[in-house]
């Protein structure tokens, strides 16, 4: 049996891990376009929120790895981290590498025992496919949060133009602190909504283009924003998924200025459908039902683990509120 | 016997725990009343008839475990509530796990998890399995789900999301040439609904009149039952109750069939439902469903809006390769399928 080096990633092992993640991911992806160096770093060693990724290293090469993407999330009333589980892996030739629960159980163990506890990560989450799920579920204990449901709603004829008061934002500033703010009282944990985040995890992401809208107010002051990309994810159809919504719920002119912005921005982008997710505590989650979105399925799992018994499982549904600005493959 | 390193006998030792026997409902009922009733805001405590109704009246059977002391209280109780299903296209029997409790005064001297699970696992061990019953699934309390995934192997199906609409909110299509009748009881050719509409899913409760009229004939709630025709041919039906369900008391659909492509015979069920509630008083309209249910979007476009619940729906799947994603995508039931209505 190999005798595997297990340890967190050092400067340097980048062109190694690639080479594995490339070889991994395309299994699986009759699509899959291979990860460039500039997506590997912006994921990780450019997040401004941290590296965590354990790597197991045999013969020189990268043959297993799990790690996770933390972000400054506001709990309780104080600042921690919530880390999204992404980019786990095995190389196919050590699969069956050491006995039960083998290498990826044991990688994974190495990493959550370093990172996560109630004084480090407070909490780990993501969206596993249903063989990480198992795994998870079974060795690393993972547990659903919720099955997510999907707002969409077809976009229909109308004007292409952005409403008047709607403005297109090419770059995050402090404002988005205050917007969040503004908003995140109610909420028990969200990851911090500021510039260093958005502009990171939105305008500085080397493969794909977000756009955002904003709404400002006569003093200039951002008062709601959306930001979208197009794909042809989920649905069929090419649709205008919202990544991220910042609107403080009381302030539904805002919100409606927002929603025709998007369905302009949509009808200039040609996209079919538009797609959306709130959690179902949340009053956009109602509004956006009034304004026509309709709830669907998915596949899609949010799973979370918790380190402080508090937020388990149903605390987290209830009392987080992430977008799908949490979710690395969108 | 168990014995601890001083040679006394253990509390689980003095614990007799076996099967439900004739005889057992009059110590089982004095002791879910008394705990529920200590535990529970609000507890209504059950009647014999209702117990007898809900356990030995199924026609799909009891499934029942007690641990009792040496003066033949009862401890812990572990039930569940069978039902005929049909499941990727055979028969088989799924139960709901009711009824779990256990004396909260006699939790002491007992190896962890307690009393909670010692009639649970021989429930379990003895009820589930793939050629017994196939799945068991419920909607726990908090406490109840975090035991039961520790130790009896309960998963999270989904978060369980209900759709409510609101009295001035309907929104209902033509019910052209589709009429609907109260009934008392429904007929047996009821099943050619359930017929019609199982193709679609892919494990869901036999919806036949031997369990419809037991189901929804309860010696103390009353239920209104409708069926819908068109041409003399059954195409749906639905249940209704006012009552409590998740922390509100509401317009209840405690089940609801409608044979696929009839978009007529849900908007005349949708209008008798609208009639039977809103008429009465009532402010909101409510019904659980899964995402995946055939008829989920369908309501959304009749008005109803997506609400949370605080439950989840759990599950333990005994047959392989069924798993909680199967049940997720698959899975048809509704409030009726469920000791909530």
């Amino acid at each position: 049996m190999p005798k595997y080096e297990i340890r967190p990633y050092e400067d340097g092992d980048e062109d190694l891990i690639l080479e594995t993640f490339n070889l991994v991911f395309r299994e699986n992806d009759a699509n899959f376009q291979p990860r460039t160096f500039e997506e590997w770093e912006w994921a990780h060693t450019k997040n401004p929120g941290g590296v965590r990724l354990w790597l197991a290293i045999w013969a020189g090469q990268v043959v297993a790895q799990y790690g996770s993407q933390p972000s400054r999330t506001w709990i309780d009333g104080e600042e921690r981290v919530f880390a999204q589980i992404i980019d786990s892996m095995v190389h196919p030739e050590h699969r069956r590498g050491l006995k039960r629960p083998g290498l990826f159980v044991q990688v994974a163990h190495e990493m959550l025992s370093a990172t996560c506890g109630p004084d480090r990560d407070l909490v780990t989450y993501g969206w596993p496919n249903p063989q990480a799920w198992r795994i998870g579920k079974a060795f690393l204990g993972y547990e659903m949060v919720r099955m997510q449901c999907f707002l969409s709603r077809r976009i229909d004829e109308g004007p292409r133009e952005l409403p008047d008061e709607v403005e297109e934002l090419h770059s995050f500033d402090h404002q988005a602190r205050w917007l969040y703010d503004r908003c995140s009282g109610p909420w028990g944990a969200s990851i911090i909504r500021d510039e260093t985040f958005l502009n990171w995890r939105f305008f500085e992401h080397p493969r794909f283009e977000y756009q955002a809208l904003g709404v400002r107010d006569d003093e200039g002051i951002l008062r709601g924003y959306a930001v979208v990309r197009t794909a042809q994810w989920h649905l069929p159809e090419r649709s205008l998924i919202v990544m991220d919504w910042l609107v403080p719920p009381d302030e539904v002119s805002v919100g409606l200025s927002l929603r025709e912005g998007l369905m302009a921005l949509g009808r200039q982008l040609d996209a079919a459908v538009t797609l959306a997710t709130f959690p179902e505590w949340s009053p956009w989650f109602a509004r956006f039902q009034e304004w026509g979105w309709l709830v669907y399925p998915s596949d899609y799992l949010m799973s979370g683990r918790n380190n402080v018994a508090k937020h388990d499982m149903y605390w987290l549904r209830d009392n987080w509120w992430y977008q799908l600005a949490e979710m690395d493959i969108i | 016997m168990g014995t601890d390193s001083f040679g006394r006998v253990s509390a689980e030792a003095q614990l007799e725990i076996r099967e439900y026997r004739e005889g057992d409902e009059v110590a089982i009922l004095e002791a879910y009343n008394r705990i529920f009733t200590a535990t529970v805001p609000n507890f209504r405590p059950r009647s014999l008839e209702t117990w007898r109704w809900q356990f030995l009246e199924n026609p799909a059977g009891w499934r029942m475990w007690l641990a009792f002391d040496p003066e033949g209280r009862v401890l812990n109780q572990q039930a569940g509530v069978p039902r005929r299903m049909r499941f990727d296209g055979e028969q088989a029997t799924w139960t709901q796990v009711v009824d779990s409790f256990s004396d909260p005064e006699h939790q002491r001297g007992l190896k962890k998890p307690g009393l909670f699970t010692i009639a649970a696992m021989p429930f379990s061990d003895n009820y589930g399995g793939p050629d017994r019953d196939a799945v068991m699934y419920g909607i726990p309390p908090r406490d109840a789900f975090r035991i039961g995934q520790k130790f009896l192997g309960y998963e999270a199906v989904r978060n369980q999301n209900k759709l409510v609409l609101m009295a001035d909110r309907a929104s209902l299509g033509s019910a052209g040439g589709v009429e609907v009748e109260e009934v008392e009881e429904f007929p047996d050719s009821i099943v050619e609904v359930f017929e019609a509409a199982a193709p679609r899913f892919g494990a869901a409760t036999v919806r036949d009149a031997t369990y419809l009229n037991w189901r929804f004939r309860h010696p103390e709630l009353e239920y209104t039952r409708a069926v819908a025709r068109r041409g003399g041919k059954l195409l749906g039906y639905a249940v209704y109750r006012e009552g409590e369900f998740d922390r509100a008391r509401d317009g209840l659909i405690c089940d609801w069939l409608v044979a696929p492509e009839q978009p007529e015979v849900a908007s005349a069920l949708w209008a008798w439902l609208a009639e039977s509630s809103f008429e009465c008083g009532v402010e909101r309209l409510v019904g659980v469903f899964p995402e995946t249910a055939p008829d989920w979007v369908a309501f959304q476009m009749a008005g109803f809006r997506a609400e949370r619940t605080h439950f989840y729906m759990v599950a333990r799947a005994y047959r392989r390769p069924y798993d909680m994603r199967w049940l997720y995508r698959n899975w048809y039931y509704t409030l009726g399928d469920l000791d909530r209505c």
